[in-house]
C-alpha cells in the first residue's frame, strides 16, 4: 500500500482491476514502483482529500470493475469504491492474507486508536465491522495484543542491529512492516530503566566522600523510579505526538510503527548507561552524545524517509512542515538525554 | 426428588480453586464437589498443616530445581510466593535507610508482583501454553534462594566483606533463574526461548541487585 493511504495492487491485480486496459495498468504500476510499500495497513483511515500523485491513478470508475468477471467479491470490497472517494481502493487480499488474523487488530489496521468508521473510508467501517463480526479479540483479552508479539528471537536481534547502526537511507519500516512487534520497545525500556538505576547508584557511590550530612552512602531507590518515569513516559508520548503530527500532515503512519521505532532507538542508550559508570564527566558527556546522535538519527532518517515517499515532488509546504517535524523530533530527543546525564549520571 | 442430603457430608474445598484454564490443574488431582469424607471435623491445626506441608513441598521443588516435579507445581498457590514476598520486602525495608523505608517495602512488592506479571504476560504473547497463574506460583516460589541470600547478608553478611556477599548473591540468582526458564522455556515455541527467558533473567537480576545494595 502507498504510505500516504492509496492501496498497492500486485500487477496481476492491478491487471485484473484495469481489466486489461495496459496503459493505464503500466503508468498505476509505475506510480507503484516510484514509492516502496512502506505502510501495510489496507484498512488505514486516512483522508481521501491527500494530495498524493497515485490517486488520481488508483481511482477506478465503476463500469471499470462491472466488466471483468474475474473480481473476486470477497477480496475486492465493492462498496467502498465510489467516483468521488479516490485513494480508496479495494482492499488488496494479497496484503491482508499476509496479515492472516491480524486484521483483526485494529492497530495494524491501521486504526491507530481513532474511532472506527467516522473517516471518509468506507473501508475502514467495513473493515471494523468484519473484525467484531468475525469475533475478534477485544481490547480487554491478551489475544487481541497477541499479533504485535509475532517475533522471534533472530527478528529482534536484527531490528535491534538496525537500531545501533543508523544508515542515510533508512529501511526500518520496511523491516518490520510485515509484524511490528512491542516486545522489543518494552523491554529495551525496561532494560535502560534498569541499567540507569543501577549505573546511577554505581556512578554515585564512587563520588561519594563522606561527610556530616551524610556518614555513610545508602541506596537511592528513587532513582528506579524517576528513572521508570522519564523512560516510559518518553517511549509513549513522544510516538504519540508524532504519530499525531503525521497524520495532521496526511503522511500517516501506524502508531506501532511509531512505538517501534522509538522503542528501538532507545537500544543505544543501554551500553552507553553502562559505560557511564566511569567517573569521568567529560567521557560521561561524550558518551552521551553519541548515544543522542545515534538514537535520533535513527528516529529522524526513518521519519525523513517515509516524509519523502508520501511526498515526492517535494511540495514545499509539506516538506518544510516535515522538517519542522524533524526539527522538533531532534529537540524532544536532546532534551531526552540531557534529563538523563542530569538527573542520573550528574 | 426432595430427598434431602447426607447432612454429615460437607464440601471440602481443596486449597488452592483450580480456576486456571488449560493444563489440567488441580482439578484432576483432588476433585472438587462432595468427598466421601468430611474434612469439617478435622483439628485446625491439621487444616493449616496441610497447607503447610504443601508449600514446603514446593519450596522443597524448588531447591533442587534438577528434579522439578511438573505434578508438583501444577496444584498452584499463591500462598508460598505471598510468604516469601513480604519475608524479603520485610528484610529489605528493615535495611534501608529511613527515608526510604517504605519505598523499599513498596517497591518490592510492586517488583515482584507485577514482575512476574507481566513475565507470564510476555510469555504467554509470544505464544506459550503456559497458565496464568501456575506461572506466576513458579516465579514466585523461586524467589525462595534470594529470600534465604538476603537473610545471609542481613546477618552473618554485614561482617563478611562485600565481594562473599556477592557470590553468595551471584549463585543465589544463576539457581533461582535457572529454575524457573527450565519451567518456563519448555512451554514456550523453540524459536522464542531466547524471547521468553530475557525477561526473567531481568526480573531476578533486579531482585538480586536490591539484596545486594541493601
Amino acid at each position: 500500500r502507498h504510505p500516504c493511504g492509496a492501496p498497492m495492487l500486485s500487477s496481476e491485480e492491478m491487471h485484473d482491476v484495469y481489466g486489461g486496459d495496459q496503459e493505464e495498468a503500466e503508468a498505476a504500476e509505475q506510480t507503484a514502483r516510484m514509492s516502496p510499500e512502506l505502510d501495510r495497513a489496507p484498512k488505514e483511515m486516512t483522508p481521501s482529500h491527500e494530495a498524493t500523485p497515485s490517486g488520481s491513478m488508483m481511482q477506478m470508475p465503476g463500469d471499470d470493475l462491472g466488466g471483468t468477471g474475474e473480481l473476486n467479491p470477497q477480496s475486492l470490497a465493492f462498496e467502498e469504491i465510489s467516483v468521488g472517494n479516490q485513494a480508496q481502493g479495494p482492499t488488496p487480499s494479497s496484503s491482508t492474507s499476509r496479515l492472516g488474523d491480524s486484521t483483526n487488530t485494529p492497530f495494524l489496521g491501521g486504526d491507530g486508536g481513532m474511532p472506527k468508521g467516522q473517516s471518509f473510508q468506507g473501508a475502514g467501517g467495513a473493515s471494523s465491522i468484519d473484525a467484531s463480526a468475525s469475533g475478534a479479540a477485544n481490547i480487554w483479552q491478551l489475544a487481541y495484543y497477541k499479533p504485535l508479539f509475532d517475533v522471534d528471537s533472530h527478528h529482534i536481534l536484527t531490528r535491534t542491529i538496525h537500531a545501533l547502526l543508523p544508515r542515510p537511507r533508512a529501511q526500518f519500516f520496511e523491516v518490520i512492516s510485515p509484524n511490528p512487534d512491542l516486545y522489543g520497545p518494552f523491554w529495551i525500556a525496561t532494560t535502560l530503566i534498569f541499567v540507569i538505576a543501577v549505573t546511577g547508584n554505581l556512578a554515585k557511590w564512587m563520588a561519594f566522600k563522606p561527610s556530616e550530612v551524610e556518614k555513610k552512602w545508602s541506596y537511592d531507590f528513587t532513582k528506579l523510579t524517576g528513572a521508570s518515569t522519564l523512560v516510559y513516559m518518553y517511549v509513549t508520548l513522544a510516538p504519540l505526538a508524532v504519530w499525531g503530527v503525521l497524520r495532521y500532515m496526511q503522511a500517516s503512519k501506524r502508531f506501532v510503527d511509531m512505538l517501534c521505532v522509538y522503542g528501538y532507538s532507545l537500544a543505544s542508550f543501554v551500553p552507553i548507561s553502562l559505560l557511564c559508570v566511569i567517573p569521568s564527566g567529560a567521557l560521561r558527556w561524550i558518551l552521551l552524545l553519541c548515544g543522542c546522535a545515534v538514537s535520533a538519527a535513527f528516529v529522524i532518517t526513518n521519519v525523513y524517509t517515509h516524509l519523502q515517499d508520501c511526498f515526492p515532488y517535494s511540495d514545499s509546504d509539506s516538506m518544510k512542515r516535515g522538517y519542522m517535524l524533524l526539527a522538533g523530533m531532534g529537540a524532544m530527543h536532546v532534551l531526552f538525554s540531557l534529563l538523563l546525564k542530569l538527573l542520573f549520571f550528574a | 426428588v426432595g430427598q434431602a442430603p447426607p447432612a454429615a457430608l460437607a464440601i471440602s474445598w481443596p486449597s488452592p480453586p483450580a480456576m486456571d484454564a488449560g493444563i489440567g490443574s488441580g482439578a484432576g488431582s483432588r476433585p472438587v464437589g462432595m468427598m466421601l469424607e468430611s474434612t469439617i471435623d478435622e483439628p485446625v491445626v491439621e487444616t493449616i498443616m496441610r497447607d503447610v506441608r504443601m508449600v514446603g513441598n514446593k519450596m522443597k521443588c524448588v531447591m533442587d530445581p534438577r528434579k522439578v516435579d511438573v505434578s508438583t507445581l501444577k496444584d498452584w498457590d499463591l500462598w508460598g510466593p505471598l510468604i516469601l514476598c513480604l519475608l524479603l520486602a520485610t528484610i529489605l525495608s528493615v535495611s534501608a535507610p529511613p527515608a526510604q523505608k517504605s519505598l523499599v517495602f513498596t517497591s518490592v512488592f510492586v517488583i515482584v508482583w507485577c514482575g512476574s506479571g507481566v513475565v507470564t504476560v510476555n510469555a504467554l504473547l509470544l505464544g506459550g501454553t503456559l497458565s496464568f497463574f501456575q506461572s506466576i506460583c513458579v516465579l514466585g516460589y523461586c524467589i525462595f534462594p534470594l529470600t534465604v541470600a538476603s537473610v545471609f547478608c542481613v546477618t552473618i553478611g554485614s561482617v563478611i566483606g562485600f565481594w562473599i556477599r556477592l557470590v553468595v548473591v551471584a549463585f543465589c540468582f544463576v539457581w533461582a533463574s535457572t529454575a524457573s526458564v527450565g519451567f518456563l522455556s519448555a512451554l514456550v515455541p523453540e524459536n522464542r526461548r531466547a524471547l521468553a527467558a530475557y525477561p526473567v533473567f531481568l526480573f531476578y537480576l533486579s531482585i538480586s541487585w536490591m539484596v545486594l545494595v541493601q
